[in-house]
């Protein structure tokens, strides 16, 4: 949690750095770039070269987390397929003879089908790129009001306590 | 899980299309298309599950650079733009408000929350660990 608190600070702190450096608002809105905060590095900085050096910071930044993301995202996939929550769930949850059980990191050959589903995703999302956007940020909420309230629920059995659970959770 | 793969995928998104920003700011001469960000996306995929399937032992590493970049990244980025950029007035920034969409200035914020809430995903990953 202390972590959180810390990454909330430090993006407060770096909100406002932008938001007094912005320059103009107007330019900013429209960026050549595509990205509002290129435009804002070119600006405050008066170099391209400079501002390329940022962006390279944060490109760096953007693909390592694509690829933790990646990982995450195939090993909820594997779990929700584990519990045949997913249409060819037989399929998915089949963990390879040659390699171990998952544990505690997913293991290359089961994940290969896995990693195919995001690339298959990504096919037919490129078309309707708008909807990703509104599609993430909103079913990520409502999956932890889901979550929660079942946790909350009065009704929910004492032996299903998170902390039960806690030791094996990677 | 939907979530997951929708994040996934503007991930990727953002990535190919920062690559392309790059080009259109270095390059004034080079023409945007969108065929080309999808390209650039795809690169980045590959980069994604190279590392998650063929350099699996890396991925401890790959969060430790993550780490590090964090935080050396927020001190790069942000001493430059103090010193070099302008400064706007604290009423400009505090004070100043526009709505320069077609909504009322009510159904503008929420609209705009929407895009706040992409930054509590790592909230939820970092959580979840």
């Amino acid at each position: 949690m202390a972590s959180v608190f810390i990454n909330g600070l430090l993006g407060f702190g770096m909100l406002l750095t932008v938001l007094f450096c912005i320059g103009s608002i107007q330019n900013a809105l429209t960026p050549e770039t595509g990205f509002t905060f290129m435009e804002v590095f070119q600006e405050a900085l008066g170099s391209n070269g400079f501002a390329t050096g940022l962006t390279a910071l944060l490109l760096v930044l953007f693909i390592f987390c694509a690829v933790a993301v990646l990982a995450a995202a195939s090993r909820v996939t594997w779990a929700f397929a584990r519990d045949d929550g997913l249409p060819g769930s037989s399929w998915i949850k089949k963990v390879s003879p040659s390699s171990s059980p998952p544990k505690p990191k997913p293991k290359p050959k089961t994940l290969c089908c896995n990693y195919s589903l995001p690339l298959r995703n990504r096919l037919s999302l490129e078309h309707t790129c708008p909807c990703i956007p509104l599609a993430c940020p909103q079913s990520f909420p409502c999956s932890w009001v889901l979550s929660t309230s079942v946790l909350l629920s009065p009704s929910m059995p004492s032996s299903h306590s998170l902390s039960r659970h806690t030791s094996d959770h990677t | 899980m939907c979530a997951w793969q929708a994040d996934l995928a503007a991930i990727f998104y953002l990535g190919g299309t920062i690559i392309q920003g790059m080009i259109v700011m270095n390059y004034p001469s080079y023409n945007f298309e969108r065929w080309q960000g999808t390209l650039l996306l795809y690169a980045v995929i590959v980069i994604g599950v190279v590392f998650n399937t063929v350099l699996a032992r890396l991925l401890p590493w790959v969060e430790g650079t993550i780490l590090i970049t964090h935080c050396v990244g927020f001190i790069v980025v942000l001493v430059p733009l103090v010193y070099l950029g302008p400064h706007a007035s604290a009423h400009d920034v505090f004070a100043n408000y526009l709505t320069l969409g077609n909504y009322a200035p009510g159904l503008s914020f929420f609209v705009g929350l929407i895009t706040t809430v992409f930054a509590f995903l790592g909230m939820s990953k970092s959580g979840r660990c």
